[in-house]
């Protein structure tokens, strides 16, 4: 019986993949640059990170391995609750890997729509929304004394609303279609027999 | 399973040194000598990898003496490197398969040992220099396999001097491996094998991709590893710098010995008599210049004028390059590795965009985009060049397949040897049939310009033929660039050489006019390692603060980003960039300072809700970004890697620290080839055209990345484990980490700042 333990090639395996998504994260770095683009950051990864995340499911069958890639991927992240929600999404993922069965690429698109979710609760909802809200708590009294902007407030409000259902509706539409393109890629390309493994 | 023990009882040892049956009819004769000092190595081995039926290995039986040095040859695919494999205990540990048989390495059974206890008897060097270094220091990258063998850091320090000393290597040392040429990195790789004193060293196919002074530097290294002992096994298709190095060579066919040879014997064989047994030539000096003149089914003029070419922050590597080619022609680019060849290829075939200077097609001067619709190149890395699932999906990818284009395909795929591949995925093919489609790619391409960059490489005696055949067929409608250190190719295909140094032509050779013996006399005394012409730069070590010191500013960034507590990120953000102006990192501290500074007067001058956000949370950005900048040391992962061991963090976790550092800059670069791949094989297309293909190129992208990616993981690991990573003795690191008072200061800056901020709140 193949022993579940992470070997060394394993470790590796999992840490590279992982780095693909880190170099798309910090390629669409340039997004943060607006606030309206920072927003639709969580739909874009949830389309395109789907990949990296399957071939490891599908190469490294073995326990701990969604946990690595999670805390690699926070870490790299570098934004402390980004850190906390991916590592929670990472032990969430194990748990419904090891319940579907190690490869099984239903069980991998759930667990990918729940990681890009949670990461994307840590990434943008706490910031701009958890976050600001308590920094705007005392708006009133700041706008009174001049210290801040209407303005400010105005968005924070728009984020509270609409925008936040819409928000996190788009991120689980677009991660589950890239799970969709993702298993597409991995029967095409790896799973079964004469692939390229 | 290995059951040596029990076969070693019922296998007659006496049987296995009986002379082996040779094919070679003239070497019927041939006896194992009796070797003085007894055997550093026995085995007989039967090998089977898993998921496959064939065999891999069937009853390889042979013995090595002590101080001598055997060399294993034969097509590419006869089971060379699934030998070295199983001497070095890979195979069954890290490669699974069913192994039986055994190995004797020093007399002790290897069957016994893991892969990190077998690296204390042999050591491994790998043929890709480009995945199996471990670490960003050429030092630290010698260390390493000391640090995992549990050396105090007296003799890592001791040994790692002692071998670049010996070696006439010093100017390696301290080297940023990024700044390395292949040449280089492969001899920084077997300094990494000869530091870890063992007795024997095994050699998978070293001089795949180096040019011929890092060829010569690596026989003077391997002639200095022999007098000193050691014993060496040598898997190579290049014979000819064995000459004097070689006691013995095993000629495999199908995973059998098919005979072993004295050197006296093979050194005997005529060429002709060699490329029958699929074996490259073994004196170079001897090579015929045989490539002749073709008459040109049409007429293209290719020309660059003035071409200039410099990567940001870099010296120029290209300066002035002018050269007129026609049909017909089949151009040689030489040069040291690291000279510039490669640049100059992928600017002619449009990848990249020249400083100054213009290309001209037919007179017509060409834009960048209009290049990548004339020229393919065909990059080293074949893998990034496959987009589909299949050999056939991998020929007819782009065509309108017209049954004429089928039947060409099916006669090459035949000819190549690639037939009984063709419903393979082409990410599972060696490294040799993935050469040879690659080659198949540019010959079945509709551009008149190919570029080929060491098509070559890892070839055997018979797909060189293949590619030399290829290569004149293509010359009647195309005209072709090679970018290459193989003599024997040359010999075979060029019609004129050009060779590069510091960013010029220094010299060009019209061949067919009877200057190849000029030729290979230049090549001989004049391709250096010295022309290697990537940025040398080194930070000066005694202005870096202590990386522990970094890893607290980090973990105070990471926290106070967490918080909305703006003082508190500005308080920390100004002690960072304290650290950053006493490093010597101007620039950094330049450009993220004023950027602080822009953000919050943007705020105060046009208050907004958009300036208001932005001066709220790019700050804790900036200040991450910062902090990683420095944390960065300039690519050196060694101090870092040092300081979490001195903190007690876990070997493992320390692993994925360490390849995080080393392989984030490759991954980054890989991501540019990709795109370049697609650029090259496609033809120019608009905006919208791109937009509608958008799901097509994710995945041309994509795919390869993650084949390319698994196959670094692969060799990596492969090369991490021979060299005892997985080994749990207690590690001393190379590098020594002293706290200064200037250390300590910062320390105190950061939580007087930090803290201050709290108080302003």
């Amino acid at each position: 019986m193949e022993t579940q333990r992470l070997k060394i090639k394993d470790i590796i395996t999992v840490t590279l993949l992982a780095l693909i998504n880190v170099v798309i994260f910090f390629a669409s770095s340039l997004l943060y640059l607006n606030p309206i683009t920072v927003l639709l950051m969580p739909v874009i990864y949830g389309l395109v990170e789907g990949v990296a995340f399957f071939t490891i499911g599908v190469k490294v069958k073995k326990r701990g391995a969604m946990l690595i890639y999670c805390v690699i991927r926070g870490i790299l992240g570098g934004y402390l609750p980004y850190i906390i929600c991916y590592i929670l999404a990472g032990l969430i993922a194990e748990l419904i890997i090891a319940k579907a069965g190690y490869g099984n690429l239903r069980g991998l698109t759930f667990s990918y729509v729940i990681i890009e979710l949670l990461a994307a609760i840590g990434g943008t909802f706490y910031p701009y929304v958890i976050a600001a809200d308590s920094f705007f708590r005392d708006a009133d009294a700041l706008v009174q004394s001049g210290e801040m902007n209407i303005h400010v407030v105005e968005a924070a409000d728009m984020l509270h609303s609409w925008v936040c259902v819409l928000l996190v509706v788009g991120i689980i539409v677009a991660s589950f279609i890239g799970a969709l393109i993702a298993s597409r890629i991995m029967k095409k390309h790896l799973i079964g027999a004469n692939k390229g493994v | 399973m290995f059951e040596a023990k029990s076969l070693a009882k019922r296998y007659n040892r006496m049987e296995a040194m009986k002379p082996l049956s040779i094919c070679f009819e003239e070497h019927q004769t041939y006896a194992l000598d009796v070797i003085a000092g007894g055997n550093e190595i026995e085995f007989k081995l039967d090998f089977t990898y898993d998921g496959m039926e064939e065999a891999a290995l069937t009853d390889v039986v042979c013995n090595v003496g002590r101080g001598r040095c055997l060399v294993l040859c034969g097509g590419s695919g006869c089971g060379k490197s699934t030998l070295l494999r199983c001497i070095n205990r890979l195979i069954p540990l890290f490669y699974e398969g069913k192994l039986t048989g055994f190995c004797y390495v020093d007399h002790k059974d290897v069957s016994t040992l893991s892969i990190g206890e077998a690296g204390e008897l042999v050591a491994s060097v790998f043929q890709d220099p480009r995945s199996q270094f471990f670490t960003t220091d050429s030092s630290s990258e010698v260390a390493f396999g000391l640090e995992n063998h549990g050396f105090t850091h007296e003799k890592i320090v001791e040994r790692v001097d002692f071998v670049y000393r010996e070696s006439g290597l010093e100017k390696l040392k301290g080297r940023n491996v990024f700044e390395l040429s292949s040449g280089e990195r492969q001899l920084v790789a077997i300094l990494s094998a000869w530091a870890l004193e063992v007795p024997v060293i095994l050699l998978d196919e070293p001089t795949a991709n180096l040019d011929s002074a890092s060829i010569e530097y690596l026989k003077k290294l391997l002639e200095t590893l022999k007098e000193r002992g050691h014993t060496l096994i040598i898997n190579e298709h290049r014979l000819y710098y064995l000459r004097n190095i070689a006691d013995e060579y095993l000629l495999m066919e199908h995973g059998e010995v098919r005979a072993r040879f004295s050197a006296k014997q093979l050194l005997s064989l005529s060429d002709q008599e060699l490329a029958a047994l699929s074996l490259r030539t073994t004196d170079l000096s001897g090579l015929a210049y045989t490539c002749g003149t073709v008459e040109p089914d049409i007429h293209n003029r290719f020309e660059l004028l003035g071409v200039k070419f410099r990567y940001k922050h870099g010296d120029n590597i290209l300066q002035n390059i002018s050269l007129n080619v026609s049909t017909g022609d089949a151009i040689g680019l030489i040069g040291s590795n690291g000279s510039g060849k490669t640049t100059l290829g992928k600017l002619m075939a449009g990848l990249v965009k020249p400083g100054s200077g213009d290309i001209y097609f037919c007179g017509n001067r060409l834009s960048q985009r209009k290049l990548t619709g004339k020229c393919i190149f065909i990059m080293q890395e074949a893998e990034f060049q496959f987009f589909t699932n299949t050999v056939m999906h991998e020929l007819e990818y782009g065509k309108s397949v017209t049954p004429k284009l089928r039947e060409t395909m099916e006669v090459l795929l035949v000819k190549l040897g690639l037939w009984e591949l063709r419903e393979r995925h082409p990410f599972s093919l060696s490294g040799g049939q993935m050469q040879k489609l690659v080659l198949l790619l540019a010959y079945l391409s509709d551009k008149p310009v190919v570029i080929l960059d060491e098509p070559t490489a890892g070839l055997d005696k018979n797909s060189l033929q293949c590619c030399v055949e290829l290569i004149a067929e293509m010359r009647k409608r195309k005209i072709v660039f090679i970018i290459t250190h193989d003599m024997e190719l040359i010999s075979q295909s060029c019609t004129r050489a050009l060779y590069i140094s510091k960013g010029i032509i220094e010299r060009e050779f019209d061949l067919l006019d009877g200057e190849f013996s000029g030729l290979f006399d230049f090549m001989q005394t004049h391709i250096r390692l010295s022309d290697n012409c990537r940025e040398h730069a080194k930070q000066n070590d005694e202005y870096l603060c202590d990386p522990r010191v970094k890893l607290l500013y980090l973990i105070a960034a990471v926290a106070v980003s967490g918080g909305s507590l703006i003082y508190v990120v500005a308080g920390a953000f100004l002690a960072t960039l304290v650290v950053c102006i006493y490093e010597r990192r101007y620039k950094v501290a330049a450009v993220s300072g004023v950027t602080f500074a822009a953000l919050h007067l943007l705020h105060f001058a046009i208050p907004g809700a958009l300036t208001s956000f932005a001066a709220l949370f790019f700050p804790k950005l900036l200040l991450l970004w910062t902090v990683a900048a420095i944390l960065a040391e300039g690519g050196d992962s060694s101090r870092i890697t040092a300081a979490l061991r001195r903190m007690h963090i876990p070997e493992r976790v320390i692993m994925i620290c360490a390849v995080v550092l080393r392989f984030f800059p490759v991954l980054k670069n890989d991501v540019g080839l990709a795109f370049q791949s697609i650029k090259t094989r496609g033809n120019p297309v608009n905006i919208w055209q791109r937009i509608k293909r958008l799901p097509e190129y994710f995945e041309m992208v994509m795919v390869p990345m993650v084949f390319r990616t698994t196959r670094i993981a692969e060799a990596l690991s492969a090369s991490a484990e021979v060299r005892g990573i997985d080994l749990t003795c207690r590690r001393q690191s190379h590098v020594r980490l002293h706290m200064k008072g200037a250390d300590f200061l910062f320390i105190l800056l950061l939580v007087v700042l930090s803290l201050g901020g709290i108080f302003v709140v």
